[in-house]
């Protein structure tokens, strides 16, 4: 119900903007949406989530009443394919995610975007700001915030309401690509087609026969992806290049630059496509308040420039001013931390031009030039980047053909140039962050390359499937070149079947949004009981919590931080990581924690139930969790239990034993007794 | 029903309101012919025995990594050596079966994980991640795989978990189980998309071609090529 709230909140606003811009209602999803970001993100970084929410749900709806009033039935007009495919597919995502409830699987939804959703949204505070159990907390907040505004009058965090979240964000974006197509409703229908398999497309991490995350998935890469190509899409789906197109584009951007860091690049690149457009294309029409020409061609590429920096300005100065640890934005690196954004950049360049090049920079180079190649690198269904570069190139070929105007060829090949520099840019600054940034164990194997590279592939599909539609769009029935309505046609026809054919086949369908099988989420649902568990027998939202889970390696000790939420997951034994990138067994209770350089190293670290008990009283540690133990734990800690592991076998299996100890203290000796309250006690 | 509106002049339009209509009639009426033919065709498969309802027992399965242990309560146990145990059903290798819907009803003393299975659609194939399907757990426990309408030479069942050790009491193992009939025709997720999105796919794929066509016979449907002719 919430979420069907949100969404009428952002129809609202989109028939509201379309009716008072008079650009084509199909772009306005996309601007509502990033609008809403943006409004929440302001109000959350000064820690006014809750009056944001308020005045956001008052404001679109007031605007939904005047465009009703004024436009009465007229209101039907604006309903474009875009906004259809929108409302209709939002909603059908709705559906189909209340029915199977799909549970958060994948590490980085524990680590940060689940978590920090979850965070959000129960504490009506931004996760910056919020007390939780959360680590990283300097990521920006678009999406973050974006699922608070649909969750708002929601009673609790509901994870599979996060997903539909990120669909409706998808979905904004690819109505977008109709936009030039409003009046050519079976062209559009063929295009948005083609955009809603593009997540499919483009799931390259998984093998055939695997299940599908598309939809699914919380990362932001998939959004980020949506909203690059959206933004193109936007530009170009524009009727008019006037200064409304200027300030929408600005909203999306900013918002694209709210995502993640990588936005900021991508934010750019569109404004680099669009600004080379304006110049080859637009330079007589475009009208920029009473600037024409290349006046108001730079005042607009000013003003987005203006949005993407100020979006970036805002989310630094909060974490530097509005967190209660200060951060410094310009110190936070990827995983490996060895160098700062802006160093990462000046060391970057020089390399470009052969000053101190590393051997990491060297090996990353080649390594990222053969990965276009590597057939084991997909990028798409279609396998490796080379291929996505010859079909996207062929692509615009065809568009090149097809373009019944001088200016449309001359569009055509502009973005070819321009998306193809950006391309190359973005490439580099992978290489950038690959070189200098990485670890690197992670930078030898390129770690999530198709991950991070995607976004840019799939905007870049997107930017050409919009100029095909442009084509589409253009071409009327004369008696001269009568191949070329034909043509459009056949090859607007012919790019959707390619699409279907290839998704159909290809794709995934055995497990995937439209299919979800509970048995995919048992270790999910083996935390969830776990949590029940431990809650039945007396642990409290205020206990600080040691999570005894041998043989981890990590996965159950960040599932745990999103499902517990509320009390604080301390630490826990798991395995570790060793700097060869071997999984290191720690054995012994607390080990990393004493001695974290001999697990690196290999060593065996005695741990022994003082040092446990130590450990625990300076972290001030009230309760103890058993999620896994194994026979070592068992016969050396175990009369640190009050009931001697009553109900647990020596070899570490559980027959009925208590899963959560309250931690005592008498004097200096730590005892582990059933809590009170609890069903063990 | 007349797919054009008449315009003053002798020329034509395409009435696409009509041809929509035409179009989710079309996809409905293809829906209900596909369910009527899988229903149709189980039928007969019972009446031929290549559907039938089976309860099995672990005698009647091929293992890996699995070792049977003796029964208790009366009822069969085995546990798994590794965490990927492989339960193989066949009949001989080269007679087809259809497996209509599989019940994995048993009792693990651990969590269990994914809870897949795999089967074969050729003799001598080798089982493969293609041809798969996951399991929806009922409200009673057991697990319940849908290949209602499939024809396979052997299944595979893997009861997956995050080690091994993991000891597994059998309530019972059923296949060959039929839907009721009215389940023949409900639509799943994926069909709800097809029902929904496939008229306005194949209205839009119809209108598009029509107008190729149109223009390819120079103007034959929307306007006499004479009367065009006639107009200058």
């Amino acid at each position: 119900m919430d979420v069907c709230i949100g969404l009428a909140s952002l129809v609202g606003l989109s028939l509201f903007l379309a009716r008072q811009t008079g650009h084509s209602p199909s772009i306005m999803p996309l601007v509502s949406v990033a609008l809403g970001m943006m409004w929440f993100t302001l109000f959350a970084c000064f820690n006014l989530l809750v009056p944001a929410g308020i005045l956001w749900y008052v404001l679109c709806a007031l605007a939904f009443a005047w465009v009703l009033i004024k436009e009465k039935k007229a209101i039907l007009g604006y309903l474009s394919p875009g906004l259809l495919l929108f409302l209709g597919a939002s909603l059908f995502m709705l559906a189909a995610l209340a029915v199977t409830k799909p549970l958060l699987t994948q590490w980085d939804e524990f680590t940060f975007w689940g978590t920090a959703a979850k965070a959000t949204v129960s504490t009506n505070q931004l996760y910056t700001i919020a007390q939780s159990n959360l680590i990283a907390r300097t990521y920006p907040p678009g999406l973050i915030v974006f699922n608070y505004a649909m969750q708002f009058f929601g009673t609790s965090f509901v994870e599979y309401k996060l997903m539909v979240s990120l669909c409706i964000v998808y979905f904004a974006a690819f109505a977008a690509a109709a936009a030039m197509l409003d009046k050519k409703r079976p062209a559009a229908i063929l295009i948005l087609t083609c955009m809603v398999l593009l997540p499919l497309f483009f799931e390259s991490g998984t093998a055939q026969g695997d299940v599908s995350r598309a939809y699914l998935t919380c990362y932001s890469d998939p959004a980020l992806a949506a909203v690059f190509g959206g933004g193109l899409a936007l530009y170009f789906g524009s009727n008019k290049k006037d200064a409304w197109l200027g300030w929408l584009l600005a909203v999306v951007l900013a918002a694209l630059t709210n995502i993640k860091d990588i936005g900021l690049a991508l934010a750019a690149l569109v404004v680099l496509v669009a600004f080379v457009d304006l110049i080859v294309c637009e330079r007589e029409r475009v009208a920029f308040y009473k600037l024409r020409g290349m006046h108001a061609i730079i005042a607009m590429a000013t003003l987005w420039f203006a949005a993407i920096i100020g979006a970036y300005v805002l989310w630094t100065l909060h974490l530097r001013y509005g967190m209660p640890q200060a951060v410094n934005r310009f110190d936070i690196g990827a995983s490996g931390q060895t160098l700062s954004q802006a160093d990462m950049l000046i060391a970057g360049v020089l390399a470009v031009f052969g000053i101190n090049r590393t051997e990491q920079f060297k090996q990353v180079t080649a390594d990222m030039v053969y990965a276009l190649v590597d057939k084991n690198r997909a990028v798409s269904l279609l396998g490796s980047g080379i291929v996505m570069l010859i079909v996207i190139a062929g692509l615009l070929l065809l568009c090149w053909l097809l373009a019944p105007t001088k200016k449309l060829r001359r569009r055509v090949v502009a973005f070819a140039i321009s998306s193809f520099v950006g391309f190359v840019a973005y490439y580099v600054f992978l290489i950038f962050t690959y070189s200098f940034i990485f670890q690197p164990v992670e930078a030898s194997v390129l770690k999530d390359y198709d991950r991070y590279i995607m976004p840019y592939w799939q905007g870049w599909l997107m930017g050409a499937l919009v100029l095909l539609g442009g084509c589409v769009a253009a071409n009327h029935t004369k008696k001269r070149h009568v191949w070329r309505p034909v043509a459009c046609r056949a090859g607007a026809l012919a790019v959707t079947a390619a699409f279907l054919l290839t998704v159909g086949w290809r794709g995934n369908w055995q497990a995937n949004v439209l299919h979800v099988s509970t048995t995919l989420f048992s270790d999910r649902l083996y935390i969830n009981n776990l949590v029940q568990q431990a809650e039945a027998e007396g642990m409290q939202p205020q206990d600080v919590v040691y999570i005894l889970s041998q043989n981890d390696n990590g996965t159950h000790f960040y599932m745990l931080g999103f499902v517990m939420q509320a009390s604080r997951v301390l630490v826990y034994s798991g395995t570790a990581i060793s700097a060869t990138g071997e999984t290191v067994a720690i054995g012994n209770v607390a080990a990393r924690l004493v001695n974290p350089e001999a697990i690196v190293g290999g060593n065996d670290v005695k741990c022994t139930p003082e040092i446990l008990a130590a450990y625990l009283r300076e972290q001030g540690v009230t309760g103890f969790l058993i999620d896994f133990m194994d026979d070592d734990f068992y016969q050396d800690y175990r009369e640190m239990f009050s009931d001697t592991l009553a109900g647990w076998q020596p070899d570490g299996s559980n027959t009925g034993g208590l899963r959560y100890y309250q931690v005592v203290w008498q004097g200096d000796t730590c005892t582990f007794v059933p809590a009170q309250g609890g069903a063990g006690a | 029903m007349n797919m054009f509106i008449e315009l003053p002049g002798g020329r034509r339009h395409l009435h696409k309101k009509r041809l929509l209509v035409l179009s989710i009639a079309f996809v409905l009426v293809c829906y209900l012919a596909g369910c009527t033919f899988i229903l149709l065709r189980d039928s007969s498969r019972i009446q031929n025995g290549i559907l039938q309802q089976k309860t099995l027992v672990l005698e009647d399965f091929t293992f890996e990594s699995v070792q049977i242990l003796e029964s208790e309560n009366g009822k069969q146990r085995f546990v798994s050596t590794d965490h990927d145990p492989q339960l193989i059903y066949t009949i001989d290798g080269q007679t087809p079966f259809a497996p209509g819907i599989v019940s994995f009803d048993a009792q693990p003393h651990l969590p269990s994980g994914e809870m897949v299975l795999y089967y074969t659609t050729k003799a001598g194939q080798g089982f493969s991640d293609t041809r798969r399907v996951w399991a929806f757990q009922q409200s009673d426990g057991s697990w319940q795989f849908d290949l209602t309408g499939k024809l396979v030479y052997a299944i595979r069942l893997d009861p997956d978990s995050v080690q091994a050790g993991v000891v597994w009491q059998v309530n019972s193992i059923t296949i060959g189980m039929q839907k009721p009939a009215i389940s023949y025709y409900l639509p799943d997720a994926r069909l709800w998309l097809v029902l929904l999105g496939a008229p306005w796919l194949v209205w839009a794929v119809v209108c598009e071609g029509f107008a190729l066509l149109d223009i390819l016979l120079g103007n034959r449907f929307t306007k006499p090529a004479r009367a065009l002719k006639g107009s200058k």
